[in-house]
């Protein structure tokens, strides 16, 4: 009789402490982001890497991505950007086939996107790159990936930034070091330099979402 | 000669211990009487429609429904208002009538919490389906979530959320607390699955006095929790309108009024279902006039708060000088809806007045008519409250009628169908009067 | 009654298969969240650079290009704005603009124009060979292009068998007879309205005139202090005569019978007028002499057309004359030549003739149609050529796209037949193209009445106890666009009818037939359903739904000449009589009176120059909101207000909105942002364009439970379509009533045109604006602000180190309002216009008694109405 009143009583209590560990976790905010798929390197048909083009070699990041400072996107390169070189540089590289068939055919090359913000987010890049906030700020040391990986662009990201913009930024000089580090102090005086909104003005929702 | 009880007569017949409980405990043990299996098929009948309707709504989308711009409320709130209304009773009987120590309340209160259980459970899938994306209803709840989000906590509906699982939450555990003894009792009586089940339930209850004092201290307290409940839940849902600036909703009366039609309601739908029921299952012993006069008496008093409000609108939109406000109380009078709404002023105004006289509070036929009618008046008021209110606010280039779709009767129809389905099957299971009460009440009114 | 793409819309919008919506991105990793825990399938995109990237594009990028769109065949020069080389929205460029080139956007994505792959060699030898058959008769729409002249008389050249008619179901040929009447040549009359004090509007619409938009425009600007003064006698119920401050309704004969006194009353012909019009017409006569203007409509009788030029003559009015803009004038009559010819290749638009029975025909339109030859037509923004607008200025044009489904313009058809090439762009017509001028000026004309008018003058229109006028429809015109769901949804003017055409005439003619008493109970009940009538005239018949509207004068009746086609003209004598049967007609606006709510203001000019500013009456417990760098708000000028809908179409276009069919309609759940309210009332008719008014005190805001709808630190209300859960407690509180809920995935329905499992696919989806979120099933809408171009001219303004210039942010709204009644801007900058319109007199905030605090706010109504008719209140 006591065993079996033992075994109701451990099940009972035992279920109180599991939904009460559920709630823990779930208030606290500890698995907030837990789950996020999108942080994984990704594939693409043809091996580019920005370790060794962007960092090796030094390209700037603009010369592919040249729209970065006047439009919403900051692009991909097109085909002729990457035979500006690779039509004397390597020009039987296996690794480049598909680019050359792209280039003599005529047909666009097709990436897998790494960054896949919904439809409703609408970034400017030159917005952002006007106000000092660089690229390796939100990209990471994209100079030292080989494949690109990215963290995930949760809203909670960008919130952390837009909450408090004066440590993430740099002077517009700087914008395309990736190996700089932004100074905190330096961030304040910034935030004044190039007119950087208030964080009410620039968590309202309208920033973001159309 | 011993004084009698002055309660002496609210168990009428010659009862031992032994014959008081098998009476009770009939509906349980003894094989069920037709109208209950009429009752139960028809039921689940409706039950399956309105989960049909709910997959249409969830599959299709709200146009199915016959909400338009500007009525963009319709029978969804209505509907959801009327049901939360309907449990108040339950939660009066039980809670305030027990700090009041009103021992009419003992074999009135089983039956009435199990109503306020399911018209709260019929009631609470309202707000869930009539979102544009359910999918994400878990949103107005508060949790860190990666997108740094909080619900907007003004927002009465915030608030319906939480008075809605409080209520839930109080009126489950009322019902749990004051069946434990019951399922003693059963369990002690039955075998098989039955005992097993009864047995899981019961907790272990011996009966002992240690028992019985902490079963006590916890059904007070609990009282004393639920009590504010009566009055807090319905004047939340109320907020929705009277936080709301429409003609006709945008009122600081509505709290009380709400409060007042929710007992009134309720009271009624308990007459609604206590009166068959103590017909068919012959329990006018235990449920006897007196009691039937006393919920009358309650259902009078709160349908007069009804009615004075009803009254004190139309006199606050002629006083406020409001064009739209008295606008709103013309067009429900003389405008396309005007039936409705007389027909609710006769209902909840003229007829409640005959429950004044003990000639018509007695008469148990005019009772269940006059509960029915109440149910209806209320829900008229409602729909007058939500659809009328909206379909003529202020700008003339907006108004349009209501026209309610197939999807919105069957939802309605099918919460009626799940309310009767869960309310049959639950007085198969568990004993629709609590009998540990009755037996504590024959007891207190045998020893004078 | 032609349906076309809105029963598809119907039938379809019950086929939705997937819960919860249709199957995106998300909502697949959605349910595979619910499903699978950890293990989310992210769903990859491509991004597909250029394989070379043209010059000057920018990815992402907004350009501006100009050209000039054809409507009736008259150019309307505009600019179009497109993005990543889609054309997506249309702002005027000259004085105005009508609605049908931007509703024309649709067409131009409409997978509906793709008909079989054209076989345009086979069709040209065909044609070749039909020519050296027999006569071929070309028929062709209203062309103001001088290079299709050229063309056709190359071609009449090398065919001799090639005869060319000109089809239009409006015509203007009676003009350019009235001319001859008067002045001896053909002529076309310029008009500047905005010169004149007083002016006399003669049974003309906006819609119906070429230049009408542009005579708003004029006009708008003289209804502010000191205020011109407009006289109307029409037949009908028009939204130009409505904006009069004292209006005649007259029967069609009875406005010519009206001309005819005005003129011996002004002394153009000799004798007395025969009556005085309840001292209207001394009135008239009285303010035209200050500096009178006529603007006559285009159906008139060739007399009155004469009368009218004539008697603006004598008053010295601002009006010029100028060669007819088309070579040989477009008429009804076309289409009778058109039944009997033998060979025929129609090129025309509007109503369509049998085609059976003939050696060789063949259809030349935008929409593929039924005949043994269906070509396409290229979209005027995909083939263009220069074309004259109303004020006989010709305009460049140029071609944005390349013709999506293999189309070509009238002149690209010609040249193929003639086996040549059309010649490139000169490098004038560049030049025009880049500055955004005319290539010509018009060429004036010196002409002066001949004398003897009184003897030469042929009869003017004929009494009939009912006479039935065709009038284009406001929105299908003469059934031209009855392709395009934006005008089939755009609520038709007074009556605010969709989807389709009805019968309009005065109460008294429909209690005449007994029909008035039920009229009445159905609009109480919002019953849609209205008596089909019988109508007869000149020897056809049409059923028509009546619809009555006060205003009319008795007597008069008005058809939409997309319903009702006559060959031999467009005003007849007619008879009607009930069949019966009923037809459900939705209206937007059932109520169309003001009641208690005094939500349209209207002062006359001495009140508005009394006026004081009023102090807004503001009260709060709470402090305000935390201020930003701009506060933004809007004022809508009611007297500047004519409710041709422009503004609605605009933010339709602008911000995605999608059309839900009629029977949506017919439930209240139209989703245009802006609801154009329309109010009948002693002085007139009224419109009022009510949007979201950005509350700094948003009742809607306090009550959304997921904080979807967020106030900005400038000011604008915010609706976050993501984060909203669909509950509609906002809707329900907002007093204007100015939100709208997405009740089923009207988006993806109207993309996929009726099936939301098309939409991905539709090429339809690059008719939306990627600036503005497309909203799915289950969210509210409202107007923003165009909040997406405030947030590109700030990202603009960052790009170039410098703040948000004045003026620099235009909603859509106010784009294309004609009458430029609607004005945005930043409270914070004082060199904004705005700042003066709110510190007019006349200035009220609607609905102040609800202490909502609206950032947008209106400017009451001005009427000038003349002292000496003042004491009958105005309108007779």
């Amino acid at each position: 009789m006591r065993r079996r009143n033992l075994r109701v009583k451990a099940l009972f209590w035992g279920a109180v402490l599991g939904v009460f560990l559920l709630l823990v976790v779930v208030f606290s905010g500890v698995a907030v982001g837990a789950f996020e798929q999108r942080i994984l390197p990704v594939e693409q048909p043809v091996p580019f890497s920005h370790a060794f083009h962007a960092g090796g070699l030094g390209l700037s990041c603009r010369y592919c991505h040249s729209a970065v400072e006047h439009a919403p996107y900051a692009g991909l390169p097109p085909t002729e950007t990457c035979m500006t070189c690779h039509l004397y540089v390597k020009p039987d590289s296996p690794n480049l086939a598909l680019v050359r068939e792209s280039w003599e055919k005529g047909e666009p090359l097709r990436w897998n996107r790494v960054i896949n913000l919904p439809d409703f987010v609408y970034f400017h890049h030159a917005a952002h790159v006007a106000k000092g906030v660089g690229c390796a700020e939100c990209h990471g040391r994209v100079d030292q990936m080989a494949v690109v990986q990215q963290p995930a662009f949760t809203m909670k990201f960008c919130l952390d930034c837009h909450r408090n913009p004066a440590p993430r930024l740099r002077p517009k000089e700087q914008v395309f070091n990736m190996a700089y580090t932004p100074d905190p102090e330096l961030g304040r005086e910034l935030l004044r330099l190039y007119h950087v909104r208030p964080p009410e003005e620039l968590t309202s929702c309208n920033t973001c979402h159309r | 000669m011993p004084e009698r009880h002055p309660d002496h007569d609210l168990i009428q017949g010659e009862w031992t211990e032994k014959t008081l409980v098998e009476k009770l405990l009939e509906p349980v043990e003894k094989p069920p009487p037709r109208p209950w299996k009429v009752v139960l098929a028809v039921g689940f009948v409706l039950t399956l429609a309105w989960l049909y309707a709910i997959f249409v709504t969830f599959t299709k989308g709200l146009g199915t429904w016959g909400i338009n711009q500007p009525v963009i409320w319709g029978f969804d709130i209505v509907h959801f208002v009327w049901w939360i209304g309907i449990g108040h009773a339950g939660t009066l009987i039980s809670a305030i009538l027990v700090l009041m120590r009103q021992n009419w309340r003992d074999s009135l209160n089983r039956i009435t919490e199990a109503m306020t259980l399911f018209a709260v459970l019929c009631a609470a899938t309202y707000p869930l389906i009539h979102m544009g994306r359910a999918q994400h209803f878990y949103w107005v709840l508060p949790y860190p979530t990666h997108l740094a989000l909080w619900p907007q906590y003004k927002s009465p509906l915030s608030w319906d959320v939480l008075a809605i699982f409080t209520y839930l939450t109080i009126s489950t555990l009322f019902l749990y607390l004051g069946l434990i003894p019951d399922l003693a009792i059963l369990r002690e009586r039955s075998q098989g699955w039955r005992k097993k089940l009864y047995g899981w339930l019961s907790l272990g209850w011996t009966g002992s006095a240690l028992h019985w004092r902490r079963y006590r201290a916890a059904y007070v307290l609990l009282a004393g929790l639920a009590t504010p409940v009566v009055i807090s839940v319905h004047s939340v849902v109320s907020m929705d309108f009277a936080y709301g600036l429409v003609p006709g909703w945008h009122l600081t009366l509505f709290p009380p009024f709400f409060a007042a039609g929710a007992i009134y309601s309720g009271f009624a739908m308990a007459l609604t279902l206590i009166i068959p029921l103590r017909k068919w299952y012959r329990l006018e012993g235990v449920i006897t006039e007196r009691h039937l006069d006393w919920m009358a008496k309650v259902t009078l008093a709160s349908g007069l708060g009804v009615a004075y409000t009803y009254l004190l609108e139309i006199f606050i939109a002629w006083y406020s000088a409001e064009p739209a406000e008295w606008a709103q109380q013309l067009w429900r009078m003389t405008g396309p809806y005007a039936p409705y709404y007389w027909a609710m002023m006769l209902i909840n105004v003229v007829l409640l007045q005959t429950l004044w006289f003990p000639r018509f509070r007695r008469n148990v036929a005019w009772l269940f008519v006059f509960s029915i009618l109440a149910n209806v008046g209320m829900w008229l008021e409602r729909f007058v409250i939500v659809v009328i209110s909206l379909s003529h606010d202020f700008l003339p280039g907006n108004f349009h009628l209501y026209y309610p779709t197939w999807v919105d009767w069957t939802l309605f129809l099918g919460t009626l169908g799940f309310f009767l389905f869960g309310l049959a099957v639950l007085i198969r299971l568990f004993p629709p009067i609590a009998v540990a009460e009755m037996l504590h009440l024959y007891h207190k009114l045998r020893k004078h | 009654m032609h349906r076309g793409p809105q029963e598809a819309l119907e039938k379809e919008f019950f086929r939705e298969e997937f819960p919860f919506g249709p199957l995106t991105r998300r909502g697949f990793m959605a349910l595979g969240l619910l499903s699978l825990a950890a293990c989310t399938p992210v769903v990859r995109r491509k991004g597909v650079p250029y394989v070379r990237q043209p010059e000057g594009v920018v990815e992402g990028g907004r350009r501006e290009f100009f050209t000039a769109l054809p409507h009736m065949g008259f150019a309307e020069p505009v600019r179009v704005r497109t993005y990543q080389e889609r054309p997506l929205f249309l702002v005027p460029q000259g004085e105005a603009m009508s609605p049908y080139p931007l509703a024309g956007l649709y067409a131009l994505y409409d997978p509906a124009r793709k008909g079989k792959a054209p076989d345009w060699e086979g069709f040209f030898a065909a044609w070749r060979k039909a020519l050296g058959e027999g006569e071929t008769l070309l028929v062709l729409p209203r062309t103001t292009s001088p290079r299709l002249e050229a063309l056709l008389q190359k071609a009449h050249a090398r065919y001799p068998n090639l005869r060319v008619a000109r089809f239009e179901a409006w015509s203007l040929e009676n003009v350019y007879r009235g001319a001859e009447l008067a002045f001896g040549r053909r002529a076309w009359p310029v008009y500047r309205p905005e010169r004149a004090e007083t002016v006399l509007l003669l049974d003309v619409d906006l819609h119906e005139h070429p230049a009408g938009y542009g005579w708003w425009a004029a006009l708008s600007g003289r209804r502010l202090l000191p205020m011109n003064r407009i006289y109307a006698v029409e037949s009908g119920a028009g939204l130009l005569c409505a904006m009069a401050d004292h209006r005649l309704a007259l029967k069609p004969s009875g406005v010519e019978a009206f001309l005819l006194d005005l003129a011996k009353a002004l002394g153009v012909l000799p004798g007395s007028p025969a009556s005085d019009y309840g001292g209207f017409l001394p009135a008239l006569v009285e303010d035209l002499n200050r500096g009178g203007l006529l603007l006559p409509g285009v159906h008139l009788t060739p007399a009155a057309q004469a009368l009218a030029m004539a008697v603006n003559a004598r008053l010295g009015a601002p009006v010029a004359y100028v060669p007819p803009p088309e070579a040989e004038p477009a008429t009804p009559g076309a289409f009778l030549e058109a039944q009997e010819a033998g060979r025929l290749v129609w090129a025309a638009e509007g109503p369509l003739p049998g085609l059976g029975g003939k050696a060789f025909a063949a259809v030349l339109s935008l929409y593929p149609k039924e005949a043994p030859f269906s070509l396409p037509l290229a979209h005027p923004l995909e083939a263009a050529s220069p074309a004259r607008d109303a004020w006989g200025r010709l305009w460049p044009a140029q071609a944005l796209l390349k013709p999506l489904w293999g189309g070509k313009s009238l002149e690209e058809v010609l040249a193929g037949l003639l086996g040549e090439a059309l010649p490139p762009l000169s490098p004038e017509e560049k030049r025009a193209l880049a500055e955004g001028r005319p290539l010509e000026e018009a060429e004036p004309l010196a002409l002066a009445p001949l004398p003897g008018l009184e003897d030469r003058l042929p009869p003017l229109r004929q009494e009939a106890p009912l006479e039935l006028t065709l009038r284009p429809d406001a929105r299908l015109f003469d059934g031209r666009y009855r392709e395009n769901p934006y005008l089939q949804e755009l609520p038709r003017p007074l009556s605010l009818l969709v989807w389709d055409g009805a019968l309009l005439a005065g109460e008294k003619e429909a209690e005449t037939l007994g029909l008035l008493e039920e009229i009445r109970a159905r609009e109480r009940r919002a019953d849609p359903k209205r008596p089909l009538l019988r109508v007869e005239a000149g020897g056809r018949t049409a059923l028509l739904p009546l619809w009555p509207l006060p205003l009319f004068p008795q007597g008069s009746l008005v058809a939409p000449l997309s319903h009702f086609f006559h060959p031999e003209g467009v005003v007849f004598p007619a008879s009607v009589s009930p069949t019966g049967r009923d037809y459900p007609l939705v209206s937007t606006q059932y109520h169309g009176y003001l009641g208690e709510v005094e939500a349209v203001k209207v002062l006359t000019e001495e009140e508005a120059l009394k006026a004081e500013p009023h102090e807004e009456k503001r009260l709060s417990f709470y402090p305000p909101w935390p201020q930003g760098e701009h506060a933004w708000a809007m004022t809508v000028d009611l007297a500047r207000c004519v409710g041709c809908g422009l503004c609605v179409l605009a933010c339709q276009v602008e911000n995605n909105i999608p059309v839900v069919g009629k029977e949506e309609v017919r439930k209240g759940r139209e989703m245009h942002w802006i609801r154009l309210d329309r109010y009948f009332a002693e002085e007139g008719v009224f419109h009022q364009p009510v949007m979201c008014q950005h509350c700094e005190k948003a009742p809607c805001e306090a009550v959304c439970p997921v904080a979807a709808t967020e106030h900005s630190p400038e000011g604008l209300n915010l609706m976050v379509y993501n984060r909203c859960v669909g509950t509609k407690y906002c809707s329900a509180n907002c007093p204007y009533k100015a939100r709208r809920f997405n009740f089923f995935p009207y988006a993806e329905a109207f993309l996929g045109q009726g099936d939301p499992r098309r939409a991905k696919e539709s090429p339809l989806a690059l008719l939306m604006n990627p600036e503005v979120t497309v909203r799915s099933r289950g969210v509210m809408e409202k107007c923003t602000y165009c909040v997406q171009r405030i947030e590109l001219a700030r990202a603009e303004a960052a790009r170039e180190g410098r703040g948000i210039r004045t003026g620099e942010v235009k909603t859509a709204c106010q784009e294309v309002c004609p009458g430029q009644a609607i004005h945005f801007g930043d409270l914070l900058d004082p060199e904004d216009p705005i700042q003066a319109h709110r510190k007019e007199g006349r200035h009220y905030v609607l609905l102040e008694e609800v202490n909502t605090w609206p950032r947008t706010t209106y400017l009451a109504h001005l009427k000038n109405p003349n002292p000496r008719l003042r004491k009958e209140g105005g309108h007779a």
